[in-house]
């Protein structure tokens, strides 16, 4: 079964216990505002050019052969209309200033590639995880390299916003849920996300009826989520679901924006989270919930 | 003890001070006149003056005592490139003609015997008048000492350190009877050597050993406060002054002090192993330099002292795999206890307690490139016979393999009287009176002449591009006219440390090239032992600017690889890639070498164990670690060529660092200041 991937990464230590391979699929139905990965929400390939790498060598201006890079008054610009998505001109850029985002790959082939750490998973009771992107687009890809690596006795993580309702018919092959939890507010998360919030919830519900586990992460955005209310209902979920071993709470870092450029989108950038607000949104989690909750 | 004002001191100093006292007994020293011709003579006739001249300083709340008076120097020294400020009619010549100390000196030999019982030994054995004289000037010579520490005796009383006073009228000359007499009369002796005689770097060695036997549990907090007084020692000597030290940063990390712990053979020591490590995470300064021998039965505990030392210590703090060192340095040759009591002597220098190795560094890659230009060589395979020939030829008329004049004059070092052999035999280090001679052969540059082979095979023999010839033209033009293939082949062309099998093998058939050159050396046809090591200090910088182009697309003057590591920004695929490329050399062969891996932050203690727990399985022999800090950030912000592989790691998210715009670089750095 082939999948559509942006990278492996080796030495991953901040995507479950343990040392780790991540793999980043592409491809993400959901459209947050705040994404990360930007790279990672289209399923089809994407021409990145990162402006702050380019030493302006004109390289891939004589390589291309369909207008894709030019300099007007020293700016490097792209233009992605004829872009066939060659890779020519990543393969010409000295500086890695261009990177074709997205591969081809077999499920059996990520395996492979997987397992090359295998030693380093074993010493710190790591594993794998696959995240991206939203891996459960890619439903049958995802279940067959989980397949594959439950087969293998490695563990899994699965990164996931729980979306597409199947969540929970991968249970057998995942260790360890990271679920990305959004918003609670249902109109909030239609207008943030782009899709509703109840069918995610059932979701949730499947998997934890179905005997899942999982790390509950919730990204906390100035100005979209950082309220109370929804501070007590990620509490409030927990009491709810014995799935949820931990509530991690993810600062909201404005990195994607870079990478967004890089494609040629925009991203609204928002503001940071002080610490007295951090204190203050976990004990807002800490007084309704049992649960371990932290800030990662 | 006050940690805190005693650092606060430190960093007040002002780069400029020197040992004021010292040079000041020196000129006088010399002024007097009378001064013998003989090296050994002399220098003992000056240990003497100056021993009579030093102040015996003591600061706020000394525990141990022993400092050098500093202060801003009288006059200019003159700076000599590559031998430091020399000082005129200096009696203290350096020790090995190259470089003072980087030594392991035998202090279990001090606290048992004593510089007085140590003499001794050597009036006994002396049967030559060569050997009775020399053993006249050691007699001299511990005297000498012995007045110094009388001095600070009196001194010591006269603030009302009664343990103090106690243990310097009996150490160093006598043997130590308790914790803090013992380490008095390391510190006495390591000072005596680092800054009045003129050497510098001087290694510990396995002092959790040594110091096991005045160990007491219920003394633990009072041996914590020594131990802590002893680190901060290390750190107070850091002053200018004549031979060989150099200007260095305040705190000065001048002269090195290298304290090896842990490991087989310190099982029964764990206790001061991991005081040490204490005590060094209280000072939290550059000195003294732990390294951590380990094997797969070390105690966890130790493992995760170690994991928390090398993330939380200042500098660079060295991993070392007793499993396959062990092996390696009896397959080599060394005695069986020797090979277990490894130590080493300076930043990457193998040895063991009570002995100097010789070292020295082999432009590998001026050879492999001269190799490569050879008119008989004209395809892959005929430069790979014609590498090993010539490595062959390098090793065994190496410079560094000269280690002493036997025919010279006689010789006197202080270190000697703390060197095996030199001991038994009554002869200086300087005549030949170890009990081995070792050399270190540093060998440089491997990922470069790796990559290289690498590059030629898949140019020219899978991809066709052009011919051996054809290529080997366009690197010796420097790449010039074909920009296109020179980016493709820098760039783009896989480059060892990505675990990748074609690239590393190159690589690996590159290190044992020069690594079989120098072994075969130990067949026999010579009285020194021959150790192969993988390293290049900081000599790849040097060493890359005396040589042209090579064929991994480096340029004419660019760097050559250090060390063990890859081509610097090569190594894409994150630490566990790089582990496993860097686990297939052969390290079964050699006896030292160096592997820095830098982590882009603080782990949990559990994963740094799992991460060194799992090289060392793979095979690999050492590895320094560091947490990426402020510096490195601003350092890749400056270079960015050189950290194309930097990875931001957060949640969810990875991107190289200097791919982002400056800003973001800014925050990144700032949050970096926030955590460290
Ligand atoms: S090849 Fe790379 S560095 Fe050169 S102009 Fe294009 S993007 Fe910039
Ligand atoms: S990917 Fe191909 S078509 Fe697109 S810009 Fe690069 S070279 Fe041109």
């Amino acid at each position: 079964m082939t999948g559509k991937i942006v990278r492996i990464q080796r030495f991953s230590t901040t995507n479950g216990p343990g040392l780790r391979s991540t793999v980043f699929v592409k491809g993400c139905p959901l459209t947050c505002h705040w994404c990360h990965n930007p790279e990672m929400q289209e399923s089809k390939k994407q021409l990145m050019v990162y402006p702050e790498q380019c030493k302006a060598c004109g390289f891939c201006v004589k390589t291309c052969e369909n207008g894709g890079h030019s300099f007007v008054d020293g700016k490097h610009i792209v233009d992605r209309t004829n872009c066939v998505l060659c890779g020519k001109c990543e393969q010409m850029c000295p500086h890695s200033a261009i990177e074709l985002a997205g591969q081809d790959v077999e499920a059996s082939e990520v395996l492979e590639r997987l397992l090359r750490d295998r030693p380093f998973y074993d010493s710190s009771k790591g594993g794998i995880t696959i995240s991206g992107g939203e891996p459960l687009a890619q439903f049958n890809f995802t279940k067959e390299l989980l397949q594959l690596c439950k087969a293998e006795g490695l563990h899994t993580c699965l990164d996931t916003s729980g979306w597409g309702g199947r969540a929970a018919e991968l249970v057998e092959w995942v260790d360890l849920y990271l679920w990305d939890f959004k918003e609670s507010d249902p109109e909030r998360h239609k207008y943030y996300t782009g899709v509703e919030l109840e069918p995610i919830l059932d979701s949730l519900q499947k998997m934890n009826d179905a005997g899942g586990k999982c790390l509950l992460r919730c990204p906390i955005i100035p100005g979209v989520n950082d309220r109370d209310e929804h501070l007590s209902a990620i509490a409030e979920l927990a009491n709810r679901m014995p799935c949820i071993q931990v509530i991690d709470l993810v600062p909201y870092h404005r990195l994607g924006v870079a990478k967004a450029d890089a494609i040629g989108m925009h991203q609204d950038e928002f503001s940071s989270l002080t610490q007295e607000e951090k204190d203050h949104f976990l004990s807002v989690v800490t007084a309704k919930t049992n649960t371990q909750a932290r800030w990662i | 003890m006050d940690v805190q004002k005693a650092r606060e001191r430190l960093f007040a100093k002002d780069e400029t001070f020197g040992y004021i006292d010292r040079e000041r007994a020196i000129d006088e020293f010399l002024a007097k006149g009378n001064v013998p011709e003989n090296q050994g003579e002399r220098y003992v006739a000056a240990l003497e003056y100056m021993m009579t001249q030093l102040s015996p300083l003591i600061i706020g709340d000394d525990l141990i005592l022993g400092r050098m008076a500093e202060g801003p120097l009288p006059y200019e020294l003159e700076y000599v490139p590559g031998n430091g400020f020399s000082h005129v009619g200096n009696p203290f010549p350096p020790t090995g003609g190259r470089d003072g100390g980087h030594m392991n000196l035998n202090y279990a030999s001090l606290l048992e015997n004593g510089l007085g019982g140590i003499a001794a030994k050597m009036e006994a054995n002396a049967k030559t008048d060569t050997q009775k004289k020399y053993a006249s000037l050691a007699r001299r010579a511990a005297e000498a000492v012995r007045g110094y520490a009388a001095r600070y005796a009196d001194e010591a009383e006269k603030t009302g350190r009664d343990r103090a006073a106690k243990a310097l009228r009996q150490v160093p000359y006598g043997p130590a009877y308790d914790m803090f007499s013992a380490v008095q009369s390391i510190w006495l002796v390591q000072m005596i050597l680092s800054c009045a005689t003129g050497g510098r770097d001087f290694a510990f060695s396995r002092l959790d050993v040594v110091l096991m036997p005045f160990y007491k549990k219920e003394e633990e907090d009072d041996i914590l406060e020594i131990l802590t007084a002893l680190c901060l020692k290390c750190n107070e000597i850091g002053g200018l002054s004549s031979d060989l030290s150099d200007r260095m940063p305040i705190p000065c990390t001048s002269t090195n002090n290298y304290l090896m712990l842990g490991g087989k053979g310190a099982e029964h020591a764990l206790p001061m192993s991991l005081l040490f490590l204490k005590a060094a995470h209280a000072v939290h300064l550059p000195q003294p330099i732990p390294a951590m021998r380990m094997s797969k039965d070390s105690p966890m505990e130790w493992k995760l002292a170690c994991a928390k030392a090398s993330q939380e210590l200042d500098g660079q703090v060295a991993y070392y795999n007793d499993d396959v060192l062990i092996p390696n340095l009896i397959e080599l040759g060394y005695p069986e206890e020797y090979a277990l009591n490894y130590t080493m002597s300076g930043c990457n220098r193998v040895d063991y307690p009570g002995h100097r190795s010789a070292d020295g560094y082999h432009n590998t890659v001026g050879l492999f490139l001269r190799t490569y230009h050879q008119e008989d060589v004209h395809d892959l395979d005929s430069l790979i016979e014609a590498f090993k020939v010539n490595m062959k030829w390098e090793a065994e008329t190496f410079e560094g393999c000269q280690l002493f004049d036997p025919e010279e004059d006689m010789h006197f070092f202080l270190e000697s009287m703390l060197l095996r052999g030199c001991v038994e035999n009554v002869c200086d280090l300087e005549n030949g009176g170890q009990d081995m001679q070792t050399v270190v052969h540093n060998l440089t540059g491997m990922a470069t002449i790796g990559n290289s082979l690498a590059a030629i095979e898949k140019a020219v023999y899978i991809d066709k591009l052009l011919t051996f010839d054809e290529l080997r033209d366009l690197v010796k033009n420097n790449f010039e006219g074909n920009p296109e293939l020179h980016q493709l082949i820098r760039n783009r062309y896989p480059k060892y440390g990505n675990d990748i099998e074609r690239v590393d093998r190159w690589t690996s058939i590159a290190a044992n090239i020069m690594v079989d050159a120098v072994r075969q050396m130990n067949d026999g046809r010579y009285d020194r032992l021959h150790i192969p090591s993988l390293y290049s200090l900081f000599f790849h910088h040097e060493l890359g600017e005396m040589i042209g182009a090579t064929p991994d697309g480096r340029l004419a003057g660019e760097a050559i690889s250090e060390s063990q590591s890859p081509t610097y920004g090569t190594d894409k695929e994150g630490i566990t890639a790089l582990l496993q490329s860097v686990s297939q050399l052969p390290h079964n062969k050699i006896g030292c070498g160096g592997l820095n891996v830098r982590i882009e932050k603080k782990l949990p203690d559990e994963m740094v164990v799992a991460l060194v727990d799992t090289y060392f399985a793979l095979g690999g022999m050492n590895m320094c670690l560091t947490v990426l800090n402020r510096d490195t950030l601003l350092a890749a912000m400056e270079h960015p060529e050189e950290y194309q592989t930097l990875c931001v790691r957060i949640v969810g998210y990875s991107e190289v660092f200097v791919r982002l715009p400056d800003y973001m670089k800014q925050e990144l750095l700032d949050r970096t200041a926030v955590a460290v």
